[in-house]
């Protein structure tokens, strides 16, 4: 294994480790669990409709809990390290500021990678047990880690040189934009001037589009999902992510750590 | 011999938010540092050494002038190679237990494989946390999270030691200990530099001393060197068979009474001469006439007074 990679694992597996010992973890773990639990107590309430509403308190519990994660502990392990001054000393050890973003991010993905797991593991036993089980669950949690990944690159972006709270809630505010910036595109059909037109399509392109990795709606009406879905959105989610890292990586090497 | 740390001409200035907040940190510090050399970095409270800490380890860059760590500028990965460094105040990861951390700074000095878990122990062994290393760092003392902070500083064998403060939270034997690790890490060829309020330290162990005041380097030069151009010192005579209370007519301090000796305090030599002459004049016998040494303390205080004065 060459020496970035020996840093990269090391860092990761101290994100991972932190992840896995975080207080904000465990208290949102339990609360998704209980809510995929719940879901089968919920949909003894409804007539003829019971695998449905499990499936999709299921899947959007799953959802919750993974951006959850992504923004909480990723600028808890990021910006408040900084402001703690924690990270000076990983930083002053013979490490890119490159590395420290990478090594973070491959932490969290690990972290999240496990979570998305054991929920869907869950998940899909409430399934069997209303007799609702079905494999395209596995595309959608599989969509729904990606899209925790690029809100965990989006953390990781705003924390290389924002203080904690401002990224948390600009992380969130991108969370809600992403899953409706295909509003602007309704917009722009709708407006007269070529200009503003232009504008919002830009827009529309430069913000993320969480809604391409969210196929919940298909999955709870049973529809198929085709691997053409799936791989776009999994290429979109990872190549959006590394652009962040990417970005990240140039504002946080020239950040002062004082 | 090649220097393992130049700093030449050294600037920082932060900025705010708005121009109007930007302090000058660091106006003009140059120094040097050789292989199994000790330096103390000395200087009241804002003076300027940690910046200058961390603008060496790469932490913060520079405004102005240049740094080299073997040859090479900090904030390249590759000149931090052979680099321990120990910030003030310093925050660990405290959810990790002192061997893990310990053992992710190995790691990212490129210790691995059969080695590391030697090392490892080794290290934590050295700096007197052997029997808490699997505890929580956030379970640690003040003295013991410094301790761990040492350990990872040194866990990579580096060839350039930066303490800031490193005695801080210490009690006395812990700090008799890091001195001796300091002298120890010198023997073995690696050059360390520390700061530290405690002056005795810096007198115990170090083989130069940087005083820094303001941003800028007061004074450097060997021990020997700072305290050589110092003025004479005060000078203690201790008499026999002086009635204590014809002492007010000399001009000399009383410092102890046993017996019928007295230990009385002159300004320097020349006050010590007409005290002696006067004293035998009153039919009291000379016991012992000694110098007392110049302490580093009184060159600081002096640079530092003058240095306000200017």
């Amino acid at each position: 294994m060459s020496a970035t990679l020996t840093r990269l694992a090391a860092l990761g597996a101290t994100s991972f480790r932190q992840a896995l010992r975080d207080k904000v973890l465990h208290v949102l773990v339990g609360f998704g669990g209980l809510m995929v639990v719940g879901s089968l107590i919920i949909s003894e309430l409804t007539v003829g409709e019971r695998a449905r509403i499990v499936m999709d308190l299921g899947m959007t519990a799953t959802s919750l809990l993974a951006n959850f994660v992504a923004v909480f502990v990723t600028v808890g392990q990021v910006a408040r390290e900084i402001e703690r001054r924690t990270i000076v000393v990983v930083a002053t050890k013979p490490v890119a500021r490159w590395e420290i973003l990478v090594g973070r991010f491959a932490g969290m993905g690990a972290t999240l990678a496990l979570m998305v797991a054991v929920m869907t593991v869950l998940h899909a036993l409430m399934l069997l047990a209303v007799e609702g089980y079905r494999a395209t669950l596995w595309h959608a949690a599989l969509l729904t880690f990606t899209e925790s990944l690029l809100v965990c690159s989006i953390a990781l972006f705003l924390s290389s040189f924002a203080t904690p709270l401002p990224s948390m809630f600009l992380t969130l505010g991108f969370v809600v934009i992403g899953h409706t910036s295909w509003g602007l595109l309704m917009l722009a059909d709708s407006v007269q001037s070529a200009a503003a037109k232009t504008c919002l399509r830009v827009l529309h392109a430069l913000l993320p589009n969480l809604s391409l990795l969210d196929v919940r709606q298909p999955v709870t009406w049973g529809e198929p999902i085709g691997i053409d879905v799936v791989g776009l959105g999994v290429a979109y989610g990872l190549g959006y992510s590394m652009v962040l890292l990417i970005l990240g990586a140039g504002l946080f090497s020239r950040r002062d750590l004082a | 011999m090649q220097a393992l740390l130049a700093v030449d001409s050294l600037k920082k200035t932060f900025r705010g938010n708005w121009l109007l907040d930007s302090k000058v940190a660091l106006r003009d510090v140059s120094l040097e540092l050789k292989e199994g050399e000790i330096v103390g970095l000395l200087g009241p409270n804002g003076s300027g050494k940690s910046t200058t800490f961390k603008c060496v380890s790469g932490l913060v860059r520079p405004s102005g002038g240049r740094i080299e760590l073997f040859g090479l500028p900090p904030r390249r990965r590759a000149a931090r190679e052979q680099l321990g460094f120990l910030p003030e105040d310093a925050t660990f990861p405290d959810f990790l237990t002192g061997e893990e951390f310990v053992g992710l700074a190995a790691r990212l000095c490129g210790v691995a494989g059969k080695d590391a878990a030697g090392r490892i122990s080794k290290v934590l062994d050295r700096v007197g946390l052997h029997e808490a290393r699997r505890r929580r760092i956030r379970t640690y003392s003040k003295g013991m999270a410094q301790r761990v902070g040492i350990a990872q500083a040194i866990v990579g064998a580096p060839k350039l030691v930066i303490l800031d403060e490193p005695m801080t939270g210490l009690d006395p034997i812990g700090r008799r200990e890091v001195r001796d690790l300091i002298v120890e890490l010198a023997r073995e060829g690696a050059g360390v530099i520390f700061s530290t309020h405690v002056l005795q330290d810096v007198e115990l162990c170090c083989d130069r001393v940087v005083i820094l005041s303001d941003g800028h380097v007061l004074r450097q030069g060997t021990l020997a060197e700072l305290l050589a151009g110092a003025e004479a010192g005060p000078v203690e005579v201790t008499l026999r068979g002086l009635d204590v209370g014809r002492v007010a007519s000399l001009k000399a301090q009383l410092l102890a009474r046993a017996g019928d000796q007295l230990v009385l305090r002159a300004a320097g030599p020349a006050e010590a001469d007409v005290l002696v002459e006067a004293a035998r004049a009153m039919g009291a016998s000379v016991v012992a006439v000694n110098p007392v040494a110049r302490r580093l303390e009184d060159v600081v205080l002096r640079e530092l007074a003058t240095s306000e004065s200017r």
